[in-house]
């Protein structure tokens, strides 16, 4: 392996390669047509909004791990302009990247179920949903940013800058949308779903999902993590060599 | 004292530019403007949906002209080197900070003087001047979160390789509240309603949040300065 | 600065165990440097040796990674804006508006130093760098060695205590370059400091007091004038 290699290794890898890309929307693609047909199937009796808690299952887990990874964004951004640490920027942007896609798995199932539950694929006047678009958009951004500048100073401290910016910016988001109009979704979600069977499922499903984003999250920092050490030792090997040449 | 001095002598330099060129005024009102002929080829403007939807035509133009105007805040032809200068000079950066924000609301507060007139004449909205006031009230309270935080990601995304797009992209989801805001009071003020205080309350939460956040980041963003 | 002081003992500028990194690739490594009040410095190397980055430290305008830096007796960059006020600093061009004319970027550069500066002295010094019959056209318009008078203009414009001139004879005809050494020459006999930044080792012999050898981001010598053979400035010039 030589220089050039990490280097083109590493130009390609800061965001998605297109062939992850297309992965990633064929993934969400089988995941929205699944929810939707089980949507479908439910019979049309419990389809009123307060029963079809089906949906709670995996739908709820998933904008819960998302709100999680952006939180984890905030912490990390807060750390990396205190000390500067490239650790805590790497979890930074590894739960901002995780965290979109969970984002994007909420929105995906959340649209299919509302296609089927309240006959509708996307209802603009919901706050919840709408929020939840807003924080995509927002941290799509943030991921963005951080893969564009190539300095890596710069790099860690405009992501972690635009990733306390993202933060402020969901609750000026949720009072600026629930002020300006109404939900579709269950007012209080403790009120369905009281019986235990519901809640012990439930749980176990954010449970399920949680723990299968977080496995994702490792995987994707210790990736992180080699990469920067591999970047490391090749640029003391370059320094050598040129030490050697000069 | 002598920061706010220096601040009022940064902003005119750059009015004195603008003045002479027209550069980034001129070029966000002919946007505003266009962006308004075509919209009223998407919806007629004679017919009721129009009239129900003018607050939102009004404001997606004001907010796409007004995102060219802070994005020039550091980028124009001739200047690339101006914000090294600054850095150089005597001059706090907060004051450099707050000199922009301020040079760009000025900007942007004469393109939505001209944009609102021309819409409500354009759509022939018969409305009276208390009306025409608040609306632009409106406009120039929201202008300064807008330029807080519009001149802030500026500083960031000049740096970077294709930095106008990344630039749009990172500002208007941060701009869907005060967006929400002034959309709203626009429809009371064109009703002839009086102007809820949440309307008020969320332009003035967004104008002082990125104003805050704008003034501790800044420093940060230009701590390792690359020209 | 009152004329005809002998050169002191006072430290201008002190470097400590400096250091600047990007990401992995260090840029400047153990940097330390003392400069006495009243001399001119030269800092030589080839390019990409951190001849720059130590002046964008020494101004402020970076971070450092490790060690620190102290010029006129005050940290940088947290005391910065002060030790701004007493520095002049020329570039690779002039850091003003291109659009403005050259009266009025010197009443720019005014403006930024708070209004301070006597008007007469903007007069003088365009008169000392040659340009006042183009004081009324736009900087854009100046040829590539006009512009470098130009920010010598503006360098010196505040009557700095420390000069920091970055490669100043680039572009420059004979006679501009006989300027800028009378310029260094004066500064430094009326008690001011220089700092000279260039790669021309032969030139910065001739005019400084002390020159220092940088190489791949580290200080490889510090040296008092002369002693430099002729060779030796051959071989790495």
């Amino acid at each position: 392996m030589s220089v050039s290699d990490v280097e083109r290794a590493d130009r390609a890898t800061p965001g998605l390669s297109p062939s992850m890309l297309v992965h990633a929307v064929v993934a969400l693609g089988l995941i929205a047509w699944l929810n939707h047909r089980i949507a479908h199937a439910v019979p049309f009796s419990v389809k009123k909004i307060e029963q079809s808690y089906l949906i709670f299952y995996y739908h709820l887990p998933s904008a819960l791990s998302c709100s999680i990874f952006f939180a984890i964004v905030l912490v990390g951004s807060i750390q990396v302009l205190r000390t500067g640490s490239a650790e805590w920027d790497r979890r930074a942007v590894v739960a901002g990247r995780v965290g979109v896609a969970a984002c994007a798995a909420t929105l995906a199932s959340g649209s299919t179920w509302a296609s089927a539950a309240w006959n509708t694929w996307w209802d603009w006047g919901d706050p919840r949903l709408m929020t939840a678009a807003i924080m995509f958009f927002t941290y799509a951004g943030y991921v963005l940013l951080h893969a564009q500048v190539e300095d890596p100073v710069r790099r860690r401290r405009f992501g972690a800058i635009y990733g306390i910016l993202a933060f402020v910016n969901i609750p000026l988001t949720k009072y600026a949308i629930e002020w300006f109009g109404a939900t579709a979704h269950p007012a209080e979600l403790s009120n369905i779903a009281t019986d235990e069977a519901i809640v012990i499922t439930k749980s176990v499903g954010v449970l399920a999902f949680f723990t299968l984003y977080c496995l994702v999250y490792r995987w994707a920092l210790q990736r992180e993590r080699t990469k920067d050490r591999l970047r490391s030792v090749l640029t003391r090997v370059r320094a050598i060599e040129e030490g050697a040449a000069a | 004292m002598s920061s706010l001095r220096t601040v009022m002598r940064l902003v005119r330099w750059e009015c004195m530019r603008e003045l002479r060129r027209g550069e980034i005024v001129v070029s966000m009102i002919l946007f505003a403007l266009v962006s308004i002929f075509i919209l009223s080829f998407a919806i007629d403007p004679g017919t009721q949906t129009a009239v129900r939807a003018q607050p939102g035509i009004l404001w997606t133009v004001l907010l796409l002209a007004g995102s060219i105007g802070v994005e020039r805040a550091f980028g124009r032809a001739g200047e690339e080197r101006v914000l090294e200068g600054l850095l150089l000079a005597p001059v706090g950066r907060v004051s450099i900070y707050y000199a922009r924000v301020i040079s760009t609301w000025l900007f942007v507060a004469v393109m939505n003087l001209v944009v609102i007139a021309a819409f409500l004449v354009l759509y022939n909205v018969r409305t009276d001047f208390a009306t025409f006031l608040t609306i632009l009230g409106g406009a120039w309270a929201a202008g300064i979160g807008f330029c807080a935080v519009g001149v802030t990601l500026a500083a960031m995304t000049r740096t970077v390789q294709g930095g106008e797009i990344l630039h749009r992209l990172l500002l208007l989801p941060l701009l869907i509240p005060v967006f929400k805001g002034v959309v709203s009071l626009t429809t009371q003020a064109l009703r002839g309603q009086e102007i809820g205080p949440r309307e008020i309350a969320i332009i003035l939460a967004f104008d002082l949040v990125y104003l805050a956040a704008g003034q501790l980041l800044f420093d940060e963003i230009v701590a390792d300065f690359e020209g | 600065m009152s004329g005809g002081l002998p050169a002191t003992t006072e430290t201008v500028v002190l470097a400590d165990r400096l250091g600047k990194s990007y990401g992995e690739r260090a840029a400047l490594e153990e940097f330390d440097l003392t400069v006495h009040r009243g001399t001119c410095h030269g800092l030589c190397g080839p390019n990409g040796s951190g001849k720059t980055t130590f002046l964008k430290l020494l101004t402020g305008l970076f971070r450092p990674s490790s060690g620190s830096v102290e010029v006129l007796g005050l940290p940088i960059p947290r005391r910065a804006v002060e030790v701004r006020r007493r520095l002049g600093v020329l570039l690779d061009q002039p850091l003003v508006p291109h659009h403005l004319s050259l009266g009025e970027a010197l009443r720019y550069m005014t403006d930024l130093h708070g209004g301070r500066i006597p008007r007469a002295r903007s007069a003088a010094l365009l008169d000392r760098v040659g340009l006042s019959w183009r004081r009324r056209d736009s900087i854009r318009t100046f040829s590539r060695g006009m512009a470098q008078r130009a920010s010598l203009a503006l360098a010196l414009l505040p009557d700095p205590e420390l000069l920091i001139l970055d490669e100043p004879f680039t572009g420059l005809d004979p006679q501009g370059c006989a300027l800028v050494e009378e310029v260094i020459t004066e500064r430094v006999a009326a008690g001011g400091t220089v700092i000279l930044v260039t790669h021309e080792l032969r030139r910065a012999e001739r005019l400084c007091d002390r020159v220092s050898w940088l190489e791949r981001g580290r200080l490889r010598r510090t040296t008092e004038r002369g002693s430099w053979s002729a060779a030796e400035i051959e071989g790495v010039a």
